[in-house]
C-alpha cells in the first residue's frame, strides 16, 4: 500500500476508545477475573494509551448478570465475560464456553477458528448487537467438592449439589438434585450439610473459596468443563465504529490473553492440588463407569436441547462434525498418555 | 377542579387495590419456601424452579405495592426540618418533589423498563440456569408496572397538593393533603 | 470543563444532603438527584443518553434477582406477626418483670435478642426492622428514654451484619481472595465483644440515671412473675428461634430459607394462640408488605444514585485522595481506616468495599506491620474484621445510615428521626473503641481461627 494513503489515514485522525467495560467476575478471581482485568491492561499499553477499556468490578455499573443487556443496549460499550452465562437468551452460547465431555483447549480453539465456529458464533451475537472476542481460556475444572464419597451412579441419586449449566442438567437427568444457592451461601450450606456437594471451578480457585474445611471429597475430572472460553463482549455499533487497525490490536491483544490464560493456568493447578492434599483433602478420580452413565445421561440432554433450540442443533452439529474428523488425527498424532 | 379530586381519588384507588392484593403474595412466598425446605429435605427433590420462583415473589410483592406506599404515606422520610414548616411550605416541597423528583424518576423507569421487557419478551428470555424457570419478561415486565403505579399515586398527591395550593378554600380540606395537615397523625394509624 | 467533571461527584453529594433534609421521602430524592445528574451529564455530551437504562437492569439484577433478600420481608412478616399476636409483648413484660431490679434491664435483654438475632440472619433490614417492631413499643411504654431505646435497637440490630452468617464478611472473602469460612471464624469474637460494650453501656448509664429506663414500681404490677407466666411467655419465641436457628444448623435450610420457616413458624404460632383471625392476619400482611416497600423502595432509589455517581467517576475521585496521602503498613491501614468511617457517613457498606477492596485487596496481604501480628500470613483476615467492625457505623452514621432509615420507616411516629441520631453516638463510640481494641490487639479476632484450624 501506498505510504501517502497511510499518512491520509493517520491524520484523519482515529477516535481513540474511552470505552467502559463491565465484568461479571471480580478483578481479583485467579483467571476468572484477572484475565479480564489484564485485557484492560494490556489493551492500554499495546495501543499507547489509544484504546482504554476501564476494567468495572461487578454491580459497580452492571450487576453480573445484565453485562449482556448492558452491551447490547449500548448503556455500556464493553463487558468481560463468559459465553456460558447467557443460556437463558440463547442456549446455544453455552456450546461456546464449554462442552460436557467436551474438547480440552487445542481442539476448542481449532473448532473455533478453523472448523467453522466462529461464523456461527459472530452470527448469533450480531442479532443481539453485539460483537464478541474469545478472549481467555482456561483449563479443566474440576468436578467439585463432596461430603461423602460417590463410587457408583447410585451415589448421586437425591444428592444435593449445587450445580451450574449444563452439567446441572445431566445431574438432573442421573436423579441428583441440583440447588440454586446463592454465592454467599454456599459455603456454610456445604458446611452444615443443607447440600452434600458443590461445583466450583478448578484446584488453584477452589483453594481460595476455602471448601476443603467443610467437603474432604475432591474429584476429578471436570467432566463437565474440560477448557472454558471467556469473551470480550462488544456493542455492534461500537465495534463498527472502530478503526480497521483498532479491531485488529484488539483481535491480537485477545489472542495473547488466550494464550496467557491457558499457560497460567496448566501451570498453577498440581502446586495447588498438593497444598489441598495437605489440608487433609482426598483427591479422587472418577471411575471409568461413572464417567460413561454420565456421557450417557450428557448425551440424552444435548438431544433434548437439540430438540428445543434449533441453533442449538446446528452448533452442536458443526461440533460434532468436527470432533469426528478430528479424532483421527488426535489418536494417531498424539502419544497416548499412559 | 371536584372532577380533577375524582380523578385523583381514582388513581389513589387502582394503585392501592393493586398494591393491598400483591400483599398476599407474602403468605404465598411463605408457603412456597416452606415447600421448597421440606420437599428438599424429607423428599430429596430439588427445585431450581421453587427457589427462582421466591424472589419472583419477592420482587412483584415489593414492586407492585410501591404506588399503595406512597398513598399511605409509607416511604421514609427525613422530617428534622420540615416539621416546622407550615402546611402550605410542605404542599410546596411535595409539589417540587413530585414534579423535579418522584415523576422524571418514575418516567425515566417506565421508559428503559419498557426497552428492557420488551428486548426479554422478543427472544422468550428464560433463567440462565438451565434447571430454572422460563419466560422472564413476567417478572421483568412487574418493574415498569410497579412504577406505573407510583406514578399515578404521584399524580394524584399533585393533584391533591395543587388544589390544596391553588384551588378555593372549601375544596382544601377535602385534598388527601389538607386532611393530613389538619388531624396530624390520624391518617397515620 | 475538566476541573467542573471532577467536580461533578461532589456536587452530587452537595446537592443530596439538603433535600434529604425537605421532607419529601428519601427514596425518590435519591433516584432523582441520580436522574438529574445523570441528565445533566448527557446535556455537557460526558454520557451517552442509553445508559440510564442501566439503572432498570441493577433493580432487576442488583435487587430483585437476589434471593439473599427475600429473608427481609419474611423477617419482617415474623416480626409484625409477632407484636400483631401479642407474642412479643408478651415476652417483653415478663423480661421486664424478671429483670425489673436490673438497671436498664428491658435495654440488657433487648441487646440479647438482638444478638440472637444476629445469629439468625445477615441482613441488617430484617434484624432493626424485627426488633424496632417487637420492642420499641414497649420500651417506650415503659418510659424508657427515646434515645437510649433507638440507639439500643439499632446498634444490637446492626450486630447482624458482623456476627456470623453475615452477608457482608461473603463479599469481602469474594473481593479479598481469602475463605468466607475463615472470616466467620475471625468475627465471632469481635461481635460479641461489641455486644457486651453495649450491654456494660447500658448497664453503667442506667445505674447511674435510673430516669432514662425508669424501674417497675411493684404499684405497676398487674400480674405477679409465675413459673406459669415465663412459660406461657418465653415457649412461643423461643420454639421460633429454635425453628430458625436448627433449621439451619439442622442442615434443613439455608438461612434465608430460615428466614421462611420463622415466618410460617410466626403464623402457626398465633393460630395456635387463637389470634388469627382474617382480619389479623390482613393486617399483619399488609403492614410487613408496607414495611417491605419502604425498604426495598430504599434500595432502588439508591441503586440509581450510586450508579450515576459511578457513572461520573465518583469512584475514581475517592480512590485518587485515599492514594494520594501516602504509603508503609501503618499509614496505608489508618487512612483506609479513616476513610472507611468517613465514608461511612454518606454510602453504605457495599458501594465502600466496592471502592476500596478491588483496588487495596492486592497490596493489603503485603502491608508490614513489623511482629504485631504473631501470623502475618493472617494479615488480611485481620484487615477485614478491622473493616468489617468500622462499617457496622455506617448504617448509623447520619445523614445516611440505612439502620436508622429502616428503624424510621418501621417505627412510623413513635419517635423522630432527632431521637434516632442521638441515640446512635454512644454506640457509634462504643464501636469505634471495638475497633481500637482490635487494632491493638489483633489476637481479639485472629485467635479463634488460630484455635480452630
Ligand atoms: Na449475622
Ligand atoms: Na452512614
Amino acid at each position: 500500500s501506498a505510504p501517502t494513503e497511510d499518512t491520509n489515514t493517520e491524520t484523519e485522525a482515529v477516535e481513540p476508545v474511552r470505552w467502559r467495560m463491565t465484568s461479571t467476575y471480580p478483578s481479583t478471581l485467579l483467571q476468572i477475573g484477572t484475565l479480564g482485568k489484564r485485557i484492560s491492561d494490556e489493551l492500554y499499553l499495546i495501543s499507547n494509551g489509544d484504546i482504554e477499556l476501564k476494567f468495572h468490578e461487578p454491580g459497580v455499573l452492571a450487576p453480573p448478570f445484565e453485562t449482556f443487556d448492558a452491551v447490547s443496549y449500548g448503556a455500556l460499550e464493553a463487558g468481560w465475560s463468559t459465553p456460558g452465562y447467557w443460556a437463558g437468551k440463547e442456549p446455544s452460547l453455552q456450546l461456546f464456553a464449554s462442552v460436557p465431555f467436551g474438547p480440552s483447549a487445542p481442539e476448542y480453539l481449532a473448532w473455533f477458528d478453523f472448523g467453522g465456529g466462529k461464523p456461527l458464533f459472530d452470527e448469533i451475537y450480531h442479532r443481539h448487537n453485539i460483537h464478541s472476542v474469545i478472549c481467555g481460556l482456561t483449563p479443566p475444572e474440576a468436578s467439585g467438592w463432596f461430603k461423602k464419597e460417590i463410587n457408583s451412579m447410585k451415589d448421586f441419586r437425591g444428592l444435593k449439589i449445587r450445580f451450574f449449566g449444563l452439567g446441572g442438567k445431566v445431574m438432573e437427568k442421573i436423579g441428583a438434585a441440583p440447588q440454586l444457592i446463592a454465592g454467599g451461601e454456599i459455603y456454610q450450606a456445604l458446611e452444615l450439610g443443607t447440600i452434600d456437594a458443590t461445583e466450583y471451578a478448578m484446584p488453584a480457585v477452589d483453594e481460595r473459596m476455602g471448601f476443603y474445611e467443610v467437603a474432604k471429597h475432591y474429584y476429578l475430572p471436570g467432566w463437565h468443563q474440560q477448557s472454558t472460553f471467556f469473551e470480550l463482549m462488544i456493542n455492534l455499533d461500537a465495534w463498527n465504529a472502530l478503526s480497521e487497525n483498532q479491531q485488529h490490536m484488539i483481535e491480537t491483544t485477545c489472542s495473547a490473553n488466550v494464550r496467557h490464560g491457558v499457560a497460567e493456568g496448566e501451570a498453577l493447578q498440581a502446586d495447588a492440588m498438593a497444598r489441598l492434599e495437605a489440608e487433609g483433602v482426598q483427591i479422587h478420580t472418577w471411575s471409568p463407569e461413572i464417567l460413561a452413565g454420565l456421557e450417557t445421561a450428557w448425551d440424552e440432554v444435548a438431544a433434548d436441547l437439540q430438540a428445543e433450540d434449533p441453533d442449538f442443533a446446528r452448533v452442536w452439529a458443526s461440533l460434532s462434525a468436527f470432533r469426528a474428523k478430528y479424532k483421527g488425527w488426535a489418536e494417531r498424532g498424539y502419544l497416548k498418555q499412559d | 377542579m371536584d372532577g380533577l379530586l375524582k380523578l385523583a381519588g381514582f388513581l389513589d384507588e387502582g394503585a392501592t387495590r393493586l398494591g393491598r392484593a400483591s400483599a398476599w403474595l407474602m403468605v404465598v412466598l411463605i408457603l412456597v419456601i416452606m415447600t421448597d425446605v421440606t420437599l428438599r429435605h424429607w423428599f430429596v427433590i430439588g427445585s431450581t424452579k421453587l427457589q427462582e420462583l421466591e424472589w419472583h415473589l419477592h420482587g412483584a410483592l415489593f414492586l407492585l405495592a410501591l404506588g399503595w406506599a406512597y398513598s399511605r404515606d409509607a416511604h421514609v422520610r427525613i422530617e428534622l426540618a420540615s416539621e416546622r414548616f407550615s402546611p402550605r411550605t410542605k404542599a410546596w416541597v411535595e409539589l417540587f418533589g413530585c414534579c423535579l423528583f418522584l415523576m422524571p424518576y418514575v418516567t425515566a423507569v417506565v421508559w428503559f423498563g419498557v426497552d428492557y421487557v420488551g428486548y426479554s419478551l422478543q427472544y422468550d428470555e428464560a433463567s440462565p440456569s438451565a434447571t430454572g424457570l422460563p419466560h422472564r419478561w413476567i417478572i421483568k415486565a412487574v418493574i415498569p408496572l410497579g412504577f406505573l403505579t407510583l406514578g399515578m399515586a404521584a399524580l394524584a398527591k399533585l393533584i391533591h397538593t395543587s388544589v390544596f395550593l391553588f384551588g378555593p378554600e372549601e375544596l382544601s380540606h377535602k385534598t388527601s393533603f389538607g386532611l393530613a395537615t389538619d388531624v396530624s397523625g390520624s391518617t397515620n394509624d | 470543563m475538566t476541573s467542573f467533571i471532577e467536580f461533578l461527584p461532589f456536587l452530587m453529594f452537595l446537592t443530596l444532603v439538603p433535600l434529604l433534609f425537605s421532607g419529601f421521602p428519601i427514596a425518590f430524592v435519591l433516584g432523582g438527584t441520580g436522574l438529574a445528574f445523570w441528565g445533566l451529564a448527557v446535556l455537557m455530551g460526558l454520557e451517552n443518553p442509553n445508559s440510564f437504562f442501566l439503572v432498570v437492569s441493577r433493580i432487576f439484577g442488583g435487587v430483585v434477582n437476589k434471593q439473599l433478600l427475600v429473608a427481609i420481608p419474611m423477617f419482617i412478616f415474623m416480626g409484625t406477626m409477632m407484636e400483631k399476636s401479642g407474642i412479643a409483648r408478651d415476652l417483653l413484660n415478663t423480661l421486664q418483670l424478671m429483670t425489673r431490679r436490673v438497671p436498664g434491664g428491658l435495654a440488657l435483654s433487648v441487646t440479647l435478642l438482638g444478638v440472637i438475632l444476629a445469629a439468625t440472619t445477615g441482613i441488617i433490614g430484617a434484624s432493626v426492622v424485627m426488633m424496632t417492631l417487637m420492642a420499641l413499643p414497649v420500651m417506650l411504654e415503659r418510659k424508657y428514654d427515646k434515645p437510649l431505646a433507638t440507639g439500643t435497637i439499632a446498634a444490637s440490630g446492626t450486630l447482624g451484619i458482623l456476627l456470623p452468617p453475615s452477608i457482608m464478611l461473603v463479599v469481602m472473602a469474594d473481593l479479598l481472595g481469602t475463605s468466607a469460612g475463615g472470616l466467620f471464624l475471625a468475627a465471632v469474637v469481635p461481635s460479641l465483644m461489641l455486644a457486651v460494650f453495649y450491654l456494660i453501656y447500658i448497664f453503667t448509664r442506667t445505674s447511674l440515671n435510673p430516669d432514662l429506663a425508669p424501674p417497675m414500681q411493684d404499684t405497676e404490677i398487674e400480674e405477679p412473675l409465675t413459673m406459669a407466666m415465663v412459660f406461657r411467655s418465653f415457649v412461643p419465641p423461643l420454639l421460633l428461634i429454635a425453628a430458625v436457628l436448627g433449621s439451619i444448623f439442622g442442615g434443613i435450610a439455608t438461612p434465608t430459607e430460615a428466614s421462611g420457616v420463622g415466618a410460617f413458624g410466626a403464623l402457626l404460632l398465633a393460630r395456635l394462640r387463637g389470634e388469627l383471625r382474617f382480619t389479623v392476619l390482613r393486617d399483619v400482611v399488609e403492614r410487613s408488605t408496607l414495611t417491605t416497600t419502604m425498604l426495598f423502595g430504599l434500595f432502588v432509589g439508591a441503586t440509581a444514585f450510586s450508579y450515576v455517581f459511578a457513572l461520573v467517576g465518583g469512584h475514581d475521585q475517592i480512590l485518587h485522595i485515599i492514594q494520594s496521602t501516602g504509603t508503609g503498613g501503618w499509614t496505608v491501614l489508618m487512612i483506609l481506616m479513616i476513610a472507611v468511617f468517613l465514608l461511612g457517613f454518606f454510602f453504605d457498606w457495599i458501594e465502600i468495599t466496592l471502592i476500596i477492596l478491588p483496588v487495596f485487596a492486592p497490596i493489603i496481604a503485603h502491608l508490614d506491620f513489623g511482629g504485631h501480628l504473631a501470623d502475618p500470613g493472617l494479615t488480611t483476615m485481620w484487615f477485614a474484621i478491622l473493616m468489617a467492625v468500622n462499617l457496622q457505623t455506617s448504617f448509623l452514621t447520619p445523614p445516611f445510615g440505612f439502620a436508622l432509615f429502616y428503624m424510621k420507616g418501621a417505627a412510623a411516629d413513635l419517635v423522630d428521626l432527632r431521637d434516632i441520631y442521638r441515640g446512635i453516638i454512644p454506640f457509634v463510640l462504643l464501636q469505634l473503641l471495638g475497633l481500637l481494641a482490635i487494632l491493638l490487639w489483633p489476637e481479639i479476632a485472629l485467635w479463634l481461627p488460630t484455635v480452630v484450624k
